[in-house]
């Protein structure tokens, strides 16, 4: 599925990269624990978190994820928006908690993490 | 001594009255006949007694209520007729705290107790609530130091304590596994108390969020509780790096966490804001390279639990 | 739903329970989240708590909270369970699972056998 579908049927708040709506989106993975990311998400994942300090950039960047969606209407930080434009990292933001959220992407079809 | 003072007061929070109460308890019957009851006191050597009518607490009588009779003529009356109805009782899962409050505001030398279903299971008097409390101090201490505390002073101080129980905890910096215990046991220790349940919540919550700064962001410090009859107070001292910008560390999600405290499941910069959200009033004194304290105050009502018999 | 059905959809191993009762316990509300603050901040208090967060803080957190029931994400940075919090669940009275899939994993199948979700 799109990652535009996404946006679109979750109402999501696009806050970086919004010409980057293209990819593919098959597979997802949450957690606010930084370390849990790097050693569990897998590639394209799509990262569900409630953290929004700018080292989830990094985490971003380092396993290839596809998109980071935060949760609770969470703002991204600024440095966090600065450092997601340059490394290409799309963020979004929904109003949802993690709990309502992963329940309707895994309804849509988004599956856990392989 | 201090030690013996804190768990003094922690005994008041855990003790119940059935702990300490003597459960063989002489009681008389109302249609005692007043000029009985001088032989039935002497014999047990006791000063007073509940007055059971059946299976019915209706009353109780003491050596005054004796004297006064006799002082009066010794006129043919009964138990029933001198004693006095309906008296202030205690149940025997309320903790001892309350008692100590009672006994002070009635002037009452010793209180019936009674069970759930309203029986007589017990009394209680000064000499007895003593006595369960050294006996208690003594298997916990084991050092010289109880003899040394007197017993008359005892009741005093405790006297003194009930209008505000004071309670201090150590928190360790970095230790991340015992951290939060101070939180936990004062949670524990108001729910024996009778606060209510909201406000516990509360308290709970907002001396958790300040005991976990105190462990993740400082090098530990104190947590300091003061409970009164209308309020709470909880005081955390820490020796860390201080506030730079206290109007700036209000703001939800700002954080000044190390990753290390992200991991951990903390520094997502709502603590100060769920402390301020659950007090009544929230002080913040820091200064940057020595500490912070911060106050937080959660007002309760009075709730003395106290059911009189009617 | 009942506890006991959460522990079936999750093939949640129950780490500590009170007693048969407890497991009877009605589930409407579930928290998800690994951070601590985030529970206490929210206005309502949940029913079970998803976290895959592995310290004595979750069991303190619930606590304070007045949370009934937890259930424990297991990753790979924490493969078995700390003694201390089993040790605080038990004290506390708090029931404790511990699933094997990940959040994702469990959030996507208890909102799909129909938990409402709610909160966190």
């Amino acid at each position: 599925m799109e990652l535009k579908e996404i946006v679109n049927n979750l109402n999501l708040d696009v806050k970086t990269c919004a010409g980057n709506l293209d990819i593919k989106i098959t597979s997802g993975y949450s957690s606010d624990l930084l370390s849990d990311v790097m050693g569990n998400a897998s590639t394209g994942d799509i990262w569900i978190t409630l953290q929004s300090h700018q080292n989830i950039v990094a985490v971003a960047v380092m396993k290839s994820l596809s998109a980071i969606i935060l949760i609770n209407g969470k703002e991204p930080e600024e440095a966090t928006i600065k450092k997601a434009e340059e490394e290409k990292v799309t963020i979004l933001s929904s109003k949802l908690p993690a709990f309502e959220l992963i329940g309707k992407l895994y309804e849509m079809g988004i599956s856990g993490s392989k | 001594m201090q030690d013996i003072d804190l768990k003094r007061q922690l005994l008041l929070l855990e003790m119940r009255i059935d702990d300490v109460m003597r459960k063989e308890v002489i009681t008389v019957s109302p249609q005692n006949r007043m000029s009985e009851l001088l032989t039935i006191f002497k014999k047990h050597n006791i000063s007073g007694a509940p007055v059971i009518d059946g299976e019915k607490l209706v009353g109780i009588i003491s050596i005054e209520d004796l004297i006064r009779w006799l002082y009066e003529g010794s006129k043919n009356y009964y138990v029933g007729e001198r004693m006095t109805k309906n008296p202030t009782c205690f149940y025997t899962s309320q903790p001892l705290v309350y008692i100590i409050k009672i006994f002070e505001e009635s002037g009452f030398g010793r209180f019936p107790v009674l069970n759930k279903s309203n029986k007589l299971a017990g009394i209680v008097t000064k000499g007895i609530i003593i006595k369960g409390l050294l006996k208690r101090l003594a298997i916990e201490n084991s050092e010289d130091e109880i003899p040394q505390y007197r017993a008359s002073h005892f009741f005093e101080d405790i006297n003194a304590d009930y209008k505000e129980i004071n309670l201090r905890y150590n928190v360790i910096g970095k230790d991340i596994e015992n951290a939060g215990s101070a939180s936990t046991q004062i949670k524990r220790n108001l729910k024996r108390l009778g606060i209510r349940s909201s406000i516990i919540q509360r308290l709970a919550i907002a001396s958790y969020e300040a005991e976990m700064n105190a462990v993740l962001h400082a090098d530990g410090g104190t947590m300091e509780y003061t409970i009164t009859p209308d309020q709470i107070i909880c005081i955390a001292r820490d020796t860390g790096p201080g506030i730079e910008d206290i109007e700036k560390a209000m703001q939800p999600g700002f954080s000044t966490a190390s990753d290390w405290i992200r991991e951990l499941g903390f520094g997502a910069g709502m603590g100060l804001t769920n402390i301020e959200k659950c007090s009544d009033k929230m002080e913040i004194d820091s200064t940057p390279g020595k500490g912070t304290t911060l106050t937080i105050i959660i007002r309760t009502e009075d709730n003395n639990g106290i059911k009189r018999n009617s | 739903m009942k506890i006991k059905d959460i522990q079936r959809i999750l093939e949640a191993e129950v780490l500590y329970y009170q007693d048969e009762q407890q497991m009877e316990m009605e589930i409407r509300s579930i928290a998800a989240s690994d951070l601590m603050s985030n529970i206490l901040a929210l206005v309502r208090v949940p029913d079970l708590l998803l976290t895959g967060l592995n310290n004595s803080q979750v069991i303190n957190t619930a606590s304070v909270f007045g949370i009934k029931a937890v259930a424990l994400i297991k990753n790979d940075k924490c493969p078995h369970v700390d003694t201390k919090v089993l040790e605080l669940a038990k004290e506390e009275e708090i029931l404790l699972l511990l699933t094997h899939k990940c959040m994702y994993e469990s959030c996507g199948l208890l909102y799909s056998n129909g938990l409402p979700c709610i909160l966190g």
